[in-house]
């Protein structure tokens, strides 16, 4: 089978959309298609026509659906005895200071929560975007890599975050695959949306060196 | 009442992680793919189990959408039709002939066929159009496999036609569809 001979790629990659193409040579298909970017965009092409059909027949689902996705998506923080909490007094001692500067200035007190998501923009050589970083309300990154990335074998790509003149403290290893990743931030940060994103590529080590230099950079910005 | 923000809007906002707007998408591209997924697998169990798995797919990988991938909804089906047909062909089991009542009726109730429902719900009309030019044995095998999930030899045993025959209309309605569909 001859897979770089056009019309019988072509074929393939249709059938394989439609779900005609069945067992083995359903899965020697998909292993190709990461490794071969005119044949995922032929599938691309398939997916495009075929799955016009798919909006034939509407039908509501059942409301439990939604309640059990949004569990499974976004669980409840854990429940504990609230006077336990050190996070509390801290919260509150932090809010009380933030109602008083509000308070002092108004223009502040207008502006909505959402108006400030932090997120960064990592961006090659070409100014391609090779990462989106935001933090969101839980404190922890999601990383977006929107193009998977022909990494060299056994490197990674690691985001470290860099203020002041301390030595830059690693969040974790980025995506390269295309998908999305949630980085927790580490203990004991606390604003990271401060200071500089530094991103490294390195071989995979247990306790990586902090980096003197970053192969790419970039600053938070504010939604 | 906010206006219905286009799907493509909702999943750029899901690529930042915006719970509201995976919320308004879930409201307005579920009955869809819910009975897409109905249809595939004649079991409202598995068909709500697959529509959960598809959108928690989705929230994960909403910035993987781009414009030339299609409608945001065809997009979205071929996210859960993958999902269904490896969960069907997995074992290949016709564990969807156990139907209860509600679902024979759903079965039973073919309605409209899907070229008019594309017409008149979706205006699809090309879409339409391109599959009146088909001859109707093979359309027909061409709905199995997408609607129904069938593999070429369960068309051959529905429609009772030879093996050889099926996947000869398959790939002649697959290439005619293309040239008709046009490259846009």
């Amino acid at each position: 089978m001859n897979i770089h001979q056009s019309p019988l790629r072509d074929h393939l990659a249709a059938e394989y959309v439609l779900g005609t193409l069945r067992g083995g040579a359903r899965r020697r298909f998909e292993q190709l298609l990461p490794a071969h970017p005119s044949l995922r965009q032929t599938v691309t092409d398939w997916e495009r026509r075929i799955n016009r059909l798919a909006t034939a027949s509407p039908s509501a689902p059942p409301p439990a659906i939604w309640r059990e996705l949004e569990r499974r998506l976004f669980p409840a923080p854990p429940r504990r005895s609230w006077w336990d909490s050190l996070a509390l007094w801290r919260g509150l001692a932090i809010t009380s200071v933030l109602v008083a500067a509000i308070a002092l200035t108004p223009q502040l007190a207008t502006s909505p929560p959402e108006a400030n998501l932090p997120f960064a923009t990592i961006r090659g050589k070409q100014r391609e975007v090779l990462w989106m970083v935001t933090l969101a309300d839980d404190g922890r990154l999601h990383v977006s890599n929107p193009r998977a990335m022909a990494m060299p074998p056994e490197q990674r790509c690691l985001l470290w975050l860099k203020t002041g003149d301390t030595p830059p403290v690693m969040l974790g290893v980025l995506p390269d695959d295309g998908g999305v990743r949630t980085l927790a931030m580490p203990a004991g940060m606390g604003q990271p949306a401060r200071g500089e994103l530094w991103v490294t590529m390195q071989p995979m080590v247990p306790n990586p060196q902090p980096p003197t230099q970053p192969l790419y950079q970039t600053r938070w910005q504010t939604l | 009442m906010a206006s219905r923000d286009s799907l493509a809007d909702l999943l750029a906002r899901c690529a930042l992680h915006d719970r509201r707007a995976f919320e308004m998408l879930y409201q307005q591209a579920a009955p869809t793919l819910y009975g897409l997924l109905l249809k595939l697998t004649r079991d409202r169990e598995l068909a709500a189990d697959l529509l959960q798995e598809g959108f928690a797919r989705v929230w994960q990988r909403a910035g993987d959408y781009r414009p030339q991938l299609g409608q945001p909804l065809a997009w979205l089906g071929s996210i859960v039709r993958h999902l269904a047909i490896d969960r069907l062909r997995r074992g290949e089991q016709r564990q969807r002939t156990e139907l209860d009542d509600s679902g024979w009726a759903l079965v039973a109730d073919d309605g409209p066929g899907p070229e008019d429902r594309l017409h008149a719900e979706h205006g699809d009309a090309a879409l339409a159009r391109c599959l009146e030019m088909l001859d109707p044995e093979p359309r027909r095998a061409v709905f199995l496999a997408y609607y129904e999930g069938l593999t070429h030899d369960l068309i051959a045993r529905r429609l009772d036609r030879p093996l050889g025959t099926v996947k000869a209309w398959v790939r002649r309605s697959l290439q005619r569809l293309k040239t008709c569909l046009g490259e846009t």
